[in-house]
């Protein structure tokens, strides 16, 4: 329950934090700040999976750690999405957008995906934690690096996550044959799927109440 | 009743005295001085903190044949002497944050140390410790009512990172170490409940964004207070203005 809790609080204040930061040193150049995060997100999940392998010098088959891991997809996601150029540049933006959360639900719903009972000082537990975090600082800072996000979006990450459902289920398959059902495994991916057209929502509501803004200043000047 | 007077009330009634009268002295002598000259203080207080932590782990060393981990200096307490060099010898861009380095930690330290001080018995190492965490009290208000250190709503973001900061190379080194630090420890009097909760990295977590939240707190409560008498002011001496003009006008 107290890590429920401890996620839930870093993943919050972890963007709130650089924000703050962003805004206090009066930074403006968004697209440098993204590169420097997405730097820190990557080299933060090869620390945790280097970190958390060396618990397993012995295993023949390190699977809790080879798991194809949300956080990971992200890291790699948002590295191309942060120095990618082309036309698509915005498309895989707003995908990292919308699937922002998934991390922090997944994380809720199975707390197994970071706690490993051989990390006793809880190093990748607290890393991922962070990560989540940052994942959240990015995708803010998408957003304020004037990101348009169409309906469309919602489909191409619904889409996404379609495919990391599927890989997941292989991954699971191969290694723990006659699997019982588990119906919060379903319910987690449902969860993320929803997220996603609750993340549209924020950012639809933030894109009202600035053009509002803008529209008041307009008319005041 | 009596442990409490005896190990509490009369050595805090003493140190409070000296840290007023020190500080009194100090602000009125060095009023009109140059913010070299005001930060004397400071120095001769830096090297009797050195001196006091040298003499610690001697007679510790002395006391129980052998030198535990955990007395390192880069315990909560001992990380103010770490920035009073920093602005007291020579001015750099780091100075400003330095000295607020040094006021609120150091008011935090003397209340945490004298929140537990009742339950120890008076020792030398007790009046170590009163003479220790008075002196940086002391350094703390002189600061402060020098004018050395002023609260500005945008400083306290490099007060967040310097904390943070030293929270998290505190905590790593004494895991390499093997000694905890007097701040986050399993047996700890202040955060062991955290530690039995939340573990060890994550505890360190959610302390940094603890200290992000405390700074923003007290940085924006003070902020806003100066901001108040500020306005309260203005608006005194415009109503005087408006005074003067009326009985001129008739």
């Amino acid at each position: 329950m107290f890590d429920s809790l401890f996620l839930i609080l870093i993943s919050i204040f972890v963007p709130i934090i650089v924000f703050t930061g962003f805004k206090i040193f009066k930074c403006s150049n968004y697209q440098k700040f993204l590169n420097v995060l997405s730097i820190v997100l990557l080299a933060l999940e090869v620390l945790r999976f280097f970190y958390s392998t060396t618990f397993y010098t012995d295993a023949e088959t390190p699977k809790e750690d080879l798991k194809f891991g949300i956080i990971t997809i992200l890291s790699i996601f948002s590295l191309f999405a942060t120095f990618n150029n082309s036309k698509i540049k915005d498309s895989l933006r707003s995908i990292f957008v919308l699937v922002s959360l998934s991390p922090i639900i997944l994380g809720l719903f199975d707390p197994s995906i970071y706690i490993n009972s051989l990390d006793v000082n809880g190093v990748c537990k607290a890393m991922f934690m962070v990560q989540c975090g940052l994942t959240l600082a990015i995708a803010l800072f998408y957003v304020l690096d004037n990101l348009k996000i169409n309906p469309l979006n919602i489909l191409w990450s619904v889409i996404f996550i379609l495919i990391y459902v599927g890989i997941n289920a292989l991954t699971i398959w191969y290694w723990k044959m006659n699997t019982e059902f588990n119906l919060l495994w379903y319910m987690s991916y449902l969860t993320v799927v929803i997220s996603i057209a609750v993340m549209f929502a924020i950012y639809y509501i933030y894109k009202f109440l600035t053009n509002k803004k803008d529209k008041n200043k307009i008319e005041n000047k | 009743m009596d442990k409490l007077l005896k190990n509490l009330i009369i050595p805090l009634i003493i140190t409070l005295v000296v840290i007023i009268l020190f500080v009194t002295l100090c602000t009125l002598l060095l009023k009109n001085k140059s913010e070299k000259a005001k930060l004397w203080p400071v120095r001769i207080v830096f090297f009797v903190l050195v001196a006091l932590e040298i003499a610690k782990i001697f007679y510790l060393i002395g006391r129980d044949d052998y030198f535990f981990p955990n007395r390192f200096p880069i315990v909560f307490c001992s990380m103010i002497m770490y920035a009073y060099p920093i602005f007291c010898f020579k001015e750099n861009r780091f100075s400003d944050v330095a000295k607020g380095f040094s006021v609120i930690p150091s008011i935090l330290a003397f209340i945490m140390f004298a929140a537990i001080q009742w339950k120890y018995n008076m020792s030398i190492m007790q009046v170590h410790s009163f003479i220790y965490h008075g002196s940086m009290l002391a350094v703390a208000i002189y600061l402060l009512t020098s004018k050395l250190y002023k609260f500005e709503f945008k400083k306290f973001y490099g007060q967040f990172l310097a904390v943070g900061g030293y929270l998290l190379i505190a905590s790593t080194i004494s895991l390499l170490i093997g000694g905890p630090i007097s701040v986050f420890a399993p047996g700890d009097p202040y955060l062991a409940f955290l530690y039995d909760v939340s573990g060890f990295s994550v505890g360190i977590c959610i302390m940094i964004v603890a200290v992000f939240v405390a700074y923003f707190a007290v940085y924006g409560i003070i902020e806003l207070c100066s901001r108040a008498l500020k306005k309260r002011r203005e608006k005194k001496s415009n109503s005087n203005k408006n005074d003067l003009k009326k009985v001129q006008n008739v």
